[in-house]
């Protein structure tokens, strides 16, 4: 679903992480589309692009499965924007997701332990 | 001198055509699309690099479609659902003028007084609606055989993935769609004839037959009235696609 090639990420990799990434996102309050791809780039350091387009289908389908609602809305500056907000069983998935990749981090960390790894 | 509301519209327009987008679908890329030309702009490029950038960087002709279309089943049914409506609507008309055409021709013919035995005329008038028909049913045979040809080969018209996906042209969209359609009509017509010969040799003595098959002929009229209105309502519901409520949410 995105766009990782000019950074090494694998295709896999980014998809997998795109729901929580979403889910924790707009865990921060309300956002609409750019804002969230603004948000990813900054939180990987621009290590991660996402090729724009791709994040409104799993917006939508995020929607679907009940896990955030969505509004339109005007801007100041007159620009009509869709938002999006956690609902409540978007929270407890964020909760799911959380502890699932925490617990592979901690694995992952633990089998590194005392393994030379030069990066 | 480039125009940014025409370059926007033609670009939404080509999102459009490939069935695979809601209206607030596009009116979201359009305000994406927005966003991004603002900041491209603010960093110094001219309006045209802007527009460039910002549509590339949304995603490819190709893959904006079918990454919506997993999303949209709905909506690349009632497009596929539309066509096929209007080529029956249009199998439909051309059924009729065809009809018409013969029928008129019958009509002028004795009226000329080229043959004034009202013998003539009928033998006239159904040999011409033969041949029509006949005619007509050969049409849709090639077509039924060129839906085949093209099932069976599709790759090779770069039809694998043929609705909402990769490596399509328009053209080779409009003849899956008639020859489909080709094929239902002539099956159709087929289990028809099969159905009325045996309901009518099986139930029906010689003395009914002549009843029957006169309000056969009325019901046929009736249905094809009702199936040409419930097409046209279809095709009129169908290209005005709603914005659905759901995706609108609740306002605060």
């Amino acid at each position: 679903m995105t766009d990782g090639k000019h950074t090494g990420i694998s295709k896999d990799l980014v998809a997998a992480s795109a729901t929580p990434l979403i889910l924790s996102i707009l865990g921060q309050g309300e956002a609409y589309g750019y804002l969230i791809i603004k948000r990813v780039r900054e939180l990987s350091g621009g290590q991660m692009e996402w090729a724009d387009g791709m994040l409104y289908p799993v917006l939508h389908r995020l929607e679907d499965r009940g896990l955030i609602e969505s509004t339109w809305r005007e801007s100041e500056e007159g620009r009509r924007r869709k938002y999006y907000r956690l609902k409540e069983a978007g929270l407890r998935e964020l909760r799911v997701q959380r502890s699932h990749w925490l617990l592979v981090n901690k694995m992952l960390q633990k089998s590194w332990e005392g393994q030379a790894c030069s990066t | 001198m480039f125009d940014l509301e025409k370059s926007t519209a033609d670009w939404l327009g080509d999102l459009r055509q490939s069935g695979a987008f809601e209206d607030f679908d596009l009116e979201e890329l359009r305000s994406h699309l927005a966003d991004e030309m603002e900041q491209l702009v603010d960093k110094g490029l001219s309006e045209k690099e802007a527009f460039w950038v910002a549509t590339s960087r949304v995603g490819t002709r190709e893959e904006l479609p079918r990454e919506y279309a997993k999303v949209n089943s709905r909506a690349v049914w009632r497009h596929r659902l539309m066509w096929m409506s209007v080529a029956i609507l249009a199998y439909l008309i051309l059924n009729g003028i065809i009809g018409l055409l013969s029928q008129g021709a019958a009509v002028a013919t004795v009226s000329s007084g080229f043959a004034s035995d009202l013998v003539i005329l009928l033998g006239a008038g159904m040999d011409a609606a033969f041949i029509v028909s006949l005619s007509v049913r050969v049409l849709l045979t090639c077509g039924a055989l060129g839906c085949v040809y093209l099932v069976l080969y599709r790759d090779r018209f770069g039809l694998l993935n043929w609705h909402g996906r990769a490596r399509r042209s328009r053209s080779s969209i409009i003849v899956f769609y008639a020859a489909t359609v080709a094929l239902t009509v002539l099956f159709l017509t087929l289990s028809q004839f099969v159905g009325v010969a045996i309901l009518s040799t099986r139930w029906l003595t010689v003395e009914t037959w002549g009843t029957a098959s006169s309000a056969a002929s009325a019901g046929n009229v009736i249905f094809s009235v009702l199936l040409a209105v419930f097409l046209v309502s279809m095709v009129f519901v169908l290209s005005r696609p709603k914005k659905s409520e759901r995706h609108l949410g609740p306002e605060r």
